[in-house]
């Protein structure tokens, strides 16, 4: 939950990080658009979407960092912190698709800087298709309670 | 005319640098939260902020990369913010981000968001010809510490 504190010592290759599912819906996709000042009409006007040749508004494929973010730091706690994330985009997501966080703890080092956690992570449609991958983050916990 | 190819190229090198004209602020993290629905404490307690080592509330990591906030200007019919400058056409969709982030970013933060374009390349598949953009963004604060950098990847499919 996102209000534990986990630390590195906690951690193990192979760990499942708890998945996180995401409904999309046009509200929502509309309020990302506002919360970002991107005012671009494909990501919430379905007339427009379909002039270009869209089926309906996609998500920005942006959001899925955000999502992203929330499955890793909600698994991780309050005192990891989150390095680095990269994705790739494959499939667009539309309103009225579920959307699932997955991923799995590959690699950890205890290094200078902290207790230094991998991980592999995709995000999946409620079709089984894979909207993100391949994805990863890096993360750095505290070594041990009060460090 | 230029194909689109020949006019991403000429965008490879190109640098520009965006000031904010204002902090972060309290209700954008509140704001960005509400729209990915991720109610963590850490972008709306202070109190539970602080007692997890941190100064103040932080914003959602991702936020500094995602926000065109930093812009102070009009925007087009398109939705298009006009004053964002000329790196990137609208028409690209996204392939992918790397993020990297060295310290939380907290609502009385500064932006400056620093625009380069990395490479243009065109690649063939099984679907045609695509073509790519890699564009880097480094984010500084008004103190001019590191935050965040954002290697972003779009792609266009050239007209026909």
């Amino acid at each position: 939950m996102a209000n534990e504190v986990r630390h590195y010592v906690d951690v193990e290759i192979g760990d499942e990080i708890t998945p996180l599912v995401k409904d999309i819906g046009l509200a929502r996709m509309m309020a990302y658009g506002a919360a970002t000042w991107d005012f671009i009409r494909l990501h919430y006007d379905a007339d427009y979407a379909r002039e270009l040749g869209f089926e309906a508004p996609f998500v920005d494929g942006q959001m899925m960092g955000g999502f992203l973010t929330q499955h890793v730091q909600d698994w991780a706690g309050p005192e990891a912190f989150l390095r680095k994330l990269a994705f790739r985009n494959r499939v667009m997501a539309f309103p009225g698709d579920s959307l699932t966080c997955r991923g799995v703890v590959t690699d950890v080092s205890a290094t200078d800087e902290g207790g230094m956690v991998e991980c592999d992570l995709w995000v999946e449609n409620q079709r089984g298709e894979k909207v993100v991958d391949p994805a990863n983050a890096l993360l750095r916990f505290p070594l041990r309670s009060g460090g | 005319m230029a194909s689109l190819l020949e006019r991403l190229k000429e965008t490879v090198g190109q640098k520009i640098v965006i000031q904010a004209p204002d902090e972060m602020g309290r209700s954008s993290l509140r704001q960005y939260a509400l729209a990915i629905g991720d109610f963590n404490p850490l972008y709306s307690d202070r109190e539970f902020a602080q007692t997890h080592g941190l100064r103040e509330v932080m914003a959602p990591p991702t936020l500094i990369c995602d926000t065109w906030q930093y812009v102070d200007s009009d925007m087009d019919d398109r939705g298009d913010l006009v004053g964002r400058g000329p790196i990137r056409e609208l028409e690209g969709l996204r392939a992918g981000n790397e993020y990297e982030f060295f310290q939380p970013i907290h609502p009385d933060d500064v932006i400056s968001a620093h625009w380069t374009v990395k490479d243009v390349y065109e690649k063939t598949g099984r679907t045609g010809s695509l073509v790519f953009q890699v564009i880097e963004t480094t984010f500084y604060n008004q103190a001019d510490q590191l935050l965040a950098r954002n290697t972003e990847t779009m792609f266009y499919r050239p007209e026909a």
